[in-house]
């Protein structure tokens, strides 16, 4: 009963919000109208102005993390959020508290040469792919949320490979684990609104970044607020990804079906089913 | 042949050998009978064809660091796909997905066609 009512009580407010947001949408311009403010007031500003003020040549950076950093602040903690959300999710769905080193499904190394070395090949410059992404953002596409991926992917091919970190080695071979991405990717969060209030210590608006002690040219300050407001989300990003993976991760390791690493089936038996 | 240039006519010659690999990996894809075989025709010849079609692109780019990227594309290309393959086959393998045999297909056969009857 209790369940019930709380499923109700969700169901008014996601329908409660959804009109809303619908009679909304009937006041906004139409999607590409020349004449809209947007068109006729923001973008020829931006697109005028957003090499002198902000000191980036890709636009599409200075409007993501400087003009509209408000927004992108929002974005990143809705991925930290959706991140958050799996783990909750699937952590309800198994059940008891999560478990550091998971069970038989992705608990060990993979036992084989081939998949350890393409990964000790590959992987390397998969995460310095990444950090270029990021850095080169300011120039080209790129930027924190795609270099954060990557490198969250990196990440995620060493993981399958070489395991989990183990607790009985001291240094482990490899891997953040749930805990320590989860560290990782509020570190990005908080870093990214540490800038922002970093710019209220010193004056300004929160997230104006122009007003840091970074240096004499104003937009040289911006640039490399810009870059520092990128790499918050290059990690928060990253670490999402990985908690992402790691949840599933133990999931499989405690519900899924084990895929025993020692001794495959025989599958000639198994054929006629 | 006027108005082509030799190697236009070698990029092109190579682009068609590569939609020919490829055509291969989508028959087998539609035409095999089980997960490793079918594994197996794309493993081959998406690289293969990948990679012809990459040389191709790098010849007629006309450009050195462009060609060099391409060069990149098919190395890492030549590393991720058969990596995956093998990835996929094995983890298969273990979780006992069964390989097609003629005498397993024929057994099926004769037991649809003699009824349910064996």
């Amino acid at each position: 009963m209790k369940a019930r009512l709380r499923a109700a009580a969700a169901a008014l407010i996601l329908g409660g919000l959804f009109v809303g947001l619908l009679a909304g949408v009937r006041d906004l311009p139409p999607i590409g109208d020349p004449s809209s403010p947007a068109s006729t007031h923001v973008s020829p500003r931006f697109i005028e102005e957003a090499r002198r003020e902000t000191g980036a040549l890709n636009m599409v950076t200075a409007v993501l993390a400087d003009y509209r950093g408000y927004d992108t602040l929002g974005e990143t903690a809705v991925i930290f959020a959706a991140g958050l959300g799996a783990f909750v999710i699937l952590a309800a769905s198994i059940g008891g508290p999560r478990r550091e080193t998971p069970g038989p499904g992705l608990s060990h190394r993979v036992d084989s040469l081939l998949l350890d070395t393409a990964a000790r090949v590959l992987a390397p410059f998969l995460l310095l792919f990444a950090v270029y992404v990021l850095v080169h953002g300011h120039v080209s596409p790129g930027g924190g949320f795609q270099g954060g991926v990557l490198f969250g992917l990196g990440l995620v091919t060493l993981r399958l490979v070489w395991g989990p970190p183990r607790p009985d080695r001291a240094a482990s071979r490899f891997g953040p684990g749930v805990r320590a991405s989860f560290l990782l990717a509020s570190a990005g969060l908080l870093a990214y609104i540490a800038i922002g209030i970093a710019a209220m210590a010193f004056g300004g608006a929160f997230l104006d970044y122009g007003v840091l002690p970074l240096g004499q040219d104003p937009a040289h300050v911006r640039e490399l607020a810009t870059l520092g407001v990128e790499a918050a989300v290059f990690v928060a990003v990253s670490g999402t990804v990985a908690v992402l993976f790691e949840t599933i991760a133990v999931g499989v390791a405690e519900t899924g079906r084990p895929l025993p690493n020692e001794d495959p089936a025989p599958v000639e038996a198994r054929e006629e089913g | 042949m006027p108005g082509i240039s030799a190697v236009e006519a070698v990029a092109a010659a190579l682009l068609v050998g590569s939609l020919a690999f490829i055509l291969a990996a989508v028959v087998g894809i539609l035409r095999l009978p089980d997960f490793y075989t079918r594994l197996h025709a794309v493993g081959k010849c998406d690289t293969a064809g990948l990679a012809l079609a990459t040389l191709a692109l790098a010849l007629l780019s006309g450009d050195l660091v462009l060609a060099l990227k391409l060069a990149a594309v098919w190395a890492i290309l030549a590393v991720a796909n058969p990596t995956g393959t093998h990835a996929l086959a094995r983890a298969a393998g273990r979780a006992g997905v069964p390989v097609w045999t003629a005498d397993g297909a024929a057994r099926r056969k004769s037991r649809r066609d003699g009824g349910p009857s064996r």
